[in-house]
């Protein structure tokens, strides 16, 4: 508070440090080598891409957009991972070892004044190198499939990492005396934070005979940055599966689940919530451990300070908490499905009914439609009924049946019988069923039916099976993925015992007609 | 005024004391030497005066204000120079001295003024653009020297300044502080070598195990250790007179007739005297009035070193 200009003034070991540190070769060989390491990688991944593309039907550009995005973006956090401790662990070890730390420590240049210019000055040669990638990087538009928002999510998960490492550095270096100590020591912690929560996450998943549990994967930024990579990495065939080092069953299980029922949050939110709160415990630390005397002796103004620095960081923590909540929390439509993946033990998935390259992959899903006429709500039961008659019962065309039945509400266990009784089905309105009956009447290849439950439908008295040539089909509740890409799970049971069941992607056409445009998530058949 | 004042300074590392009960006052402006043999505590002291190392125990008054171990203030007031000297590699000189410039807050244009000023205090234009790590020692300690004054401070702690140089860079590093004392900082520096600080410095502190042995003016100190002089007494002819005479005169002790040649015909006598200059003036007088043929009459000087393992004498193991 002495005096405003004091603060105003340019840090002297920011000018210090950006004076020496691109001095003398190594700066600039770090970076050539850096460059050539990723052009080349880029360049190889390239390769195999378009020669991957000769035979599969699934390679497409945007498919080529995306692995390169994904390989950079891991490529970048191996550069964050392998350099950002290297350049911070030796801020303030190093200060010691050639006996300047003394003559600084004599100075009224503030403890915290030394740690944010040691820590600026680092990270700004951390960001050049990942910045010089960025021309390199552009090769991926030339391919597309990436959005900017995807971009942007990977950018923000990188700098983060790239903050939480240095600070990290900076710790080791005020904790250790030595520079050699302080390197190691964070090269260790660095190298455990990647891979000890997916080899505790593979070891819980193998005793408990169930999945990778989410919440331990959190915490290693492989596994952050795959949340991230997450909408072009679920389905086989995504880019990670060509990488066999980053891709695996690790990777999907740090994948955000996407579901039906619920929209969990993803798995970087975590992540980087995280890595803030250990960047500002760490620095909180180090801001103690570069003190020449009373390292823990906190007068008032100081631990006002401190105290004031974890509320605001509490704050901002909560803020984006209550910010984001409405998408994810709290948007709950039908039942508390936690964030468990929908993939449930017991339900074998079936070969898809829709052609691979037809399958939307995963969409992400913003809670129940609420903005759809009664007209669209009308054509999209419809289309998903008379796909569910013609396609996916998988009768011949020329087959008589007796009737289509159709249960006369939504019921979101269609897409998964593990819900049955826990999901609350919503009745469709008369209106609602005069106007699907008017858009299929003609259409299907028996009479449409209402029934207000499964029994309503023609059975026989002793196997409780449809009766021959009989057809049930119910919907679910429509969800919204954009205003124009809809969700809704559907199931079609025949006589003999067979149902089947899964979720429909419906878009609007160009003509503004409602299609079903793939599946999503899991299936079931019985 | 003094410009340092410690009150039963204590620091232990561990259970070992490093520095005990120091009292040490040294006054605006003064010259002062801290003196002890290496482990005695020095540096220690030193960095506990320059808030770099927190007291155990004791007070620390810096102008006559306690500092209650609040520094941030006080650092303005003073510029240390630690026993060894730090390089900050691919840094020149202009660039050293402009960072810790900045550290002191200093506007741009003064730092401009203030690096000029120093280099040519210290003698080190001609090497402006080079590197630091290029310089040779004993410009290295001219320069961390020159570190410790970016701010003007009143007072200099100086830990070794001249340790490791050789004769011409001492020669030149204690004209250096004599221009520093001429300029009227309060200048406290410490040394193993006595000789040097005699010349420097007007009072010393004398170190040892942590302690202070003595502290004050050198001649002070000098009387105080000796208490007595020792006369050296050259007589022509007349030796029993002397001794007879000298015996009889108050304050005179043991008295020692030097072995001569034969041929020589002047005999010595060293003579333990206890009294001011007047009763040595009057002892030579007494002398003379018995008849004896003085040829030679001085005062025997201890020196620096012998006083030095004197006072430090079966403390240092």
């Amino acid at each position: 508070m002495t005096n405003l200009k004091t603060y105003l003034q340019v840090n002297p070991i920011i000018v210090k440090e950006l004076r020496s540190r691109m001095r003398g070769g190594r700066a600039f060989i770090t970076l050539t080598v850096t460059l050539l390491l990723t052009a080349g990688l880029m360049y190889a991944l390239l390769q195999v891409m378009l020669s991957v593309s000769q035979y599969s039907y699934d390679v497409v550009s945007p498919r080529i957009g995306q692995a390169l995005f994904t390989v950079l973006a891991y490529l970048e956090l191996m550069i964050i991972c392998a350099i950002t401790p290297a350049v911070t662990a030796g801020a303030i070890s190093g200060e010691r070892e050639k006996q300047t730390y003394e003559m600084l420590q004599a100075t009224p240049l503030s403890p915290s004044s030394l740690l944010w210019g040691k820590l600026f000055s680092a990270l700004s040669y951390v960001f050049l190198l990942l910045f010089a990638g960025i021309p390199l990087a552009s090769i991926i538009f030339i391919f597309g499939g990436v959005s900017p928002s995807d971009m942007f999510k990977a950018l923000l998960v990188l700098l983060a990492l790239a903050v939480a490492f240095g600070v990290l550095g900076l710790f080791m270096s005020a904790l250790f005396a030595r520079t050699g100590r302080a390197t190691v020591a964070s090269f260790l912690v660095v190298l455990a934070l990647n891979f000890v929560p997916l080899v505790v996450a593979a070891v819980l998943a193998i005793t408990q005979q169930g999945n990778m549990p989410r919440n331990v994967l959190v915490f290693s930024p492989i596994s952050i940055l795959a949340g991230v990579l997450a909408p072009f990495n679920t389905s086989y065939g995504g880019p990670l599966d060509i990488l066999p080092i980053i891709s695996g069953y690790a990777f999907r299980s740090a994948v955000t689940p996407v579901s039906m029922i619920s929209i969990p949050r993803p798995t970087y939110h975590y992540g980087l919530a995280f890595y803030a709160a250990l960047t500002v415990v760490l620095y909180l630390l180090a801001a103690r451990l570069v003190r020449p005397s009373r390292r823990w002796k906190f007068t008032r103004a100081e631990a006002v300070r401190t105290a004031a620095v974890i509320v605001i960081f509490a704050g901002l923590m909560t803020a984006a908490y209550l910010y984001s909540a409405p998408r994810y929390e709290w948007n709950r439509p039908a039942v508390d499905a936690g964030t468990e993946p929908i993939i449930k033990p017991g339900f074998p998935m079936s070969e898809p009914a829709i052609p691979a390259n037809q399958a939307a992959n995963n969409v992400a899903i913003n809670g129940p439609a609420q903005n759809l006429s009664a007209e669209d709500r009308a054509a999209i039961y419809a289309a998903v009924i008379d796909w569910l008659v013609k396609i996916d019962s998988g009768i011949p065309a020329d087959e008589t049946l007796s009737g289509v039945y159709v249960l006369s509400q939504a019921d979101d266990s269609a897409g998964d019988p593990a819900l049955a009784g826990q999901v609350a089905p919503e009745p469709f309105g008369p209106e609602l069923q005069g106007a699907i009956t008017d858009r299929l009447t003609g259409n299907l290849p028996a009479p449409l039916m209402w029934v207000d439950t499964p029994e309503g439908a023609s059975r026989d008295p002793e196997t409780d099976e449809l009766s021959p040539g009989g057809l049930l089909v119910r919907a679910g509740i429509i969800y919204e993925s954009t205003p124009d890409t809809m969700v809704l799970a559907g199931s079609v049971e025949q006589s003999g015992g067979r149902a089947s069941g899964r979720q429909y992607v419906l878009a609007r056409d160009q003509d503004g007609l409602w299609q079903v445009t793939g599946t999503t998530g899991a299936e079931w058949t019985n | 005024m003094n410009a340092i004042q410690t009150r039963n300074l204590t620091r232990y590392y561990g259970k070992v004391p490093a520095v005990q009960d120091l009292n040490l006052a040294v006054p605006k402006g003064a010259l002062f030497g801290l003196i002890g043999p290496n482990g005695a505590g020095k540096t220690t002291t030193l960095r506990m005066l320059a808030g770099l190392l927190e007291p155990s125990s004791g007070e620390i008054l810096i102008n006559d204000e306690p500092t209650n171990g609040d520094w941030q203030q006080l650092r303005w007031q003073i510029g240390y120079m630690p026993d060894f000297f730090g390089v900050y590699d691919d840094l020149v000189v202009w660039e050293y001295l402009d960072f810790f410039a900045r550290c002191y807050n200093l506007p741009a244009a003064r730092r401009k003024q203030v690096v000029d000023e120093l280099l040519e205090l210290v003698d080190l234009q001609d090497k402006r653009d080079s590197y630091v790590q290029t310089l040779s020692r004993g410009m290295r300690q001219r320069l961390c020297l020159a570190h410790a004054l970016v701010h003007d401070p009143s007072v200099l702690l100086l830990d070794e300044p001249a340790s490791g140089l050789d004769p011409r860079a001492r020669v030149e590093m204690r004209e250096l502080l004599r221009e520093l004392g001429a300029m009227g900082k309060t200048v406290i520096l410490s040394s193993h070598i006595l000789s040097e600080l005699a010349e420097l410095c007007d009072s010393i502190g004398i170190i040892d195990k942590g302690r202070l042995v003595t502290s004050g003016r050198l001649d002070d100190i000098r009387a105080h250790a000796q208490r007595g002089r020792r006369l050296n007494v050259r007589v022509l002819s007349g030796v029993e007179e002397a001794e007879n005479a000298l015996r009889n005169y108050p304050g005179v002790g043991e008295i020692l007739r030097a072995e001569m040649p034969e041929s020589q015909p002047a005999q010595e006598l060293e003579v333990d005297f206890e009294g001011d200059e007047e009763a040595v003036a009057g002892l030579l007088e007494s002398l003379v009035l018995n008849k004896v043929r003085v040829a030679g009459f001085s005062e025997d000087h201890t020196g620096l070193e012998e006083l030095f393992l004197q006072l430090t004498k079966g403390e240092v193991a």
